[in-house]
């Protein structure tokens, strides 16, 4: 017990003098808080709006007070003689061109259609895809509202859960935490292990009595205080300073944290083993846990959307089972058996992990 | 010089016996390229949708079926009463209902307008807001289609440089600007620690070379490492991925070579103010989060708040971002983007002068 102690002390006493290193741990994700809570709007808004009005009538005017009126566009220039959209999209004028044509609002009155056009700057297709179903939408709704012409255009009700507002910092902050924890316990501990290999104190600690298993508590546990301090600053600033919620049962969440941190340690310890120096031990790091729990976990990007062997790939990666359980408890208090799909593989993830990793770590160590 | 050729003689043969380096240096761009340029998706497919049906119409069928055939939608339920309806959302059944009630087809037939409503779990806000936004698009084309020949007109939605709408043509070039910046500047920061971790830079410095020498010495290979992964990335990108490549090389490599020189200078900058290979990764790490997030390279730069706004100017990989989507996608002339190299190129100057000068202090 009293070498256990020991060795604790002395990985968190690395841990402690290394400030800088601490410093940008916490500050990361306090400033990807910020970022998502005021910069990173998911739900467009500003779109900038090239305007060619050909007609220059009142119903034109009108139809360009509809879309800098909704909000999700602004006017960035309006002409009524001929613009190439080609080079208002090139020189980065505008995203979006709206092209009326000459005698729409005669033809309107007269009951004729005059097509009005819609072009995109589709080098930024999700802005494209966003841009034109909102101008379809303005434009088929100011033309039934003013001249009725076909009534029978249904209206859409809709109604959003857990996250009325749409605000992705709700939805951001659980995969912050599970990113932290990656970082924290994955690839620290295979950095500190690898370095001790390359500096040969590995060696100097295994002549001394210290046991194992003990080498390998003393180790690790420093790491997961650590994380598991910081996942709750980060958790409670979120809540306090962002207001994200929180509605589910604080008990289950740390118990899956732990589970989860004891995966990440797995894989760092499993890491460590098979490099040699520092260098690869991060560069495998950062491939092996950082890049999947933030590209492949369903943190930003949907899973659904991805191709197949992509999503079988996806099953491999502990991120992916631990952001649906964090998610779950902390927007939805999601229950137990609601969650099973997650917990289950999550918990065999980390068991097999464990075993091998420990087995391979003796292997070195001896 | 030739006290150049030697310190870059000995960087060559020091990445190249490292077997594990090298795989990492070549494999890892090459990897992370096809898996994210799949990964990496704003389209949205697949997206869990239940139907409540309580109408059971003609009218109500056919636009189901529509639901049916959209390759955005995938139906995981249909019912004919709302009993489920929150049931599928809470359990994360389905990510979106839509629910048509009775008297929905009697309703568009008698020339009244017909409701229809959709409930959407709004955790995911960026997929909730598109699935929200492509159910109702389905629903109004669906009126719009059978409605009078009008109406079907009225609107001409066009996308150009990539009219089918895929993320792909966004992202890959994204994805190449974010492996330019690991490569050279994670690696650079890394090769210039370690050897003040080890040790071996007291010995560089009692010899007669130059700090600025070993400085170049150290840039250069991973300049030609940079250089090399970039080729291999665009190939990919071209040959695999389909990207088009509608703009002139020549601006390309312009912009190119401008953008590795800086992120050089930027892992030159880590290396100086860091002391431990770890420091340096975090802090080459945290750079590369800030200028995913604040590029443009998810999120368009004209959505967010002004003050944030004028931040993104100082983020490098932003103007490098703009110029590749506008070169290869949309073939935009260098006079068109004069306004994205200056900045660029001013940048690059700026952080070679800062760290080229902590380097002589450190020295």
């Amino acid at each position: 017990m009293q070498r256990l102690r020991a060795i604790m002390k002395k990985e968190l006493l690395h841990i402690l003098r290394d400030v800088r290193s601490l410093t940008i741990i916490f500050l990361l994700p306090l400033i990807m808080l910020v970022l998502y809570g005021y910069a990173i709007r998911l739900d467009l808004k500003n779109i900038p709006l090239a305007v060619w009005d050909a007609d220059n009538s009142q119903e034109s005017r009108e139809l360009i007070r509809a879309f800098t009126h909704s909000g999700y566009f602004t006017l960035t220039l309006h002409a009524i003689t001929p613009i190439d959209p080609q080079e208002v999209f090139q020189r980065r004028i505008a995203k979006t061109v709206l092209a009326i044509p000459a005698g729409y609002g005669a033809s309107l009155f007269e009951g004729r259609s005059a097509p009005v056009q819609f072009l995109t700057d589709a080098s930024e297709s999700n802005t494209a895809t966003i841009a034109g179903q909102y101008a379809e939408q303005i434009i088929l709704s100011r033309l039934v509202s003013r001249f009725g012409m076909d009534a029978r255009l249904p209206d859409v009700r809709s109604l959003v859960l857990f996250n009325p507002e749409l605000e992705s910092k709700v939805f951001v902050v659980p995969g912050l935490v599970a990113i932290l924890f990656m970082m924290i316990c994955a690839l620290m501990t295979s950095i500190t292990i690898a370095r001790e290999k390359e500096t040969g104190t590995l060696e100097q600690i295994l002549v001394s009595p210290v046991r194992t298993a003990e080498i390998i508590i003393g180790k690790l546990f420093p790491y997961m205080f650590l994380a598991s301090l910081i996942g709750v600053v980060v958790i409670l600033i979120a809540i306090f300073w962002f207001g994200a919620p929180f509605v589910g049962s604080p008990l289950l969440l740390a118990v899956f944290s732990i589970v989860y941190l004891l995966c990440s340690l797995a894989i760092g310890i499993l890491i460590s083993t098979r490099v040699r120096t520092v260098q690869v031990a991060m560069m495998a790091a950062l491939v092996i846990t950082m890049l999947p729990s933030i590209m492949l976990s369903g943190f930003v990007f949907p899973i659904a959307s991805m191709p197949l062997p992509i999503r079988i790939l996806t099953h491999i990666v502990p991120a992916r089972y631990f952001l649906v359980i964090i998610r779950g408890i902390m927007l939805k208090d999601a229950s137990l058996y609601l969650l099973r799909f997650q917990i289950i593989p999550l918990c065999m993830l980390t068991f097999i992990l464990l075993v091998v990793s420990i087995r391979r770590f003796r292997t070195t160590l001896e | 010089m030739t006290r150049i050729l030697h310190m870059i003689r000995k960087e060559f043969l020091q990445i190249f016996s490292d077997r594990a380096m090298l795989s990492i240096i070549f494999g890892m761009p090459i990897i992370q390229l096809f898996v994210l340029g799949y990964a990496i998706t704003t389209d949205v497919t697949n997206v869990t949708i239940a139907i409540h049906d309580m109408d059971r119409s003609q009218e109500s069928r056919m636009l189901i079926d529509r639901f049916l055939n959209s390759k955005w939608f995938r139906v995981v339920e249909y019912d004919s009463d709302l009993v489920r309806r929150q049931a599928v959302i809470d359990t994360g059944d389905a990510l979106l209902t839509v629910s048509i009630p009775e008297g929905f087809g009697a309703d568009s037939e008698n020339g009244r307008a017909p409701e229809a409503s959709l409930v959407i779990d709004g955790v995911d806000s960026n997929t909730a807001l598109i699935a929200a936004g492509y159910a109702r698009t389905i629903i109004m084309r669906h009126f719009q289609e059978a409605g009078t020949g009008d109406l079907r007109d009225l609107v001409r939605v066009r996308a150009l440089y990539n009219p089918a709408l895929e993320s792909r043509f966004t992202i890959v070039p994204g994805i190449i600007a974010l492996l330019m910046t690991i490569v050279a500047t994670l690696l650079t920061a890394l090769g210039l620690v370690r050897e003040r971790e080890i040790g071996t830079l007291e010995q560089l410095n009692v010899t007669p070379i130059h700090p600025l020498q070993l400085i170049l010495g150290k840039i250069i290979p991973f300049a030609v490492l940079g250089a090399i992964a970039f080729g291999l990335s665009m190939t990919v990108a071209i040959v695999w991925f389909e990207v088009p490549m509608t703009g002139s090389w020549t601006a390309l490599a312009l912009f190119t070579g401008v953008y590795l020189l800086t992120a050089l200078a930027m892992g030159m900058f880590v290396s100086t103010v860091t002391s431990t290979q770890q420091q340096a990764l975090f802090l080459a790490w945290f750079i590369l989060i800030m200028s995913v997030l604040m590029s443009g390279f998810m999120f368009p730069i004209s959505n967010m708040p002004r003050v944030l706004q004028y931040v993104t100017y100082g983020i490098p990989l932003r103007y490098y971002i703009t110029a590749l989507r506008e070169i290869m996608l949309k073939g935009t002339e260098m006079r068109y983007l004069l306004d994205q190299l200056m900045p660029l190129s001013g940048i690059c100057v700026a952080i070679l002068a800062i760290s080229a000068g902590l380097v002589h202090k450190r020295s």
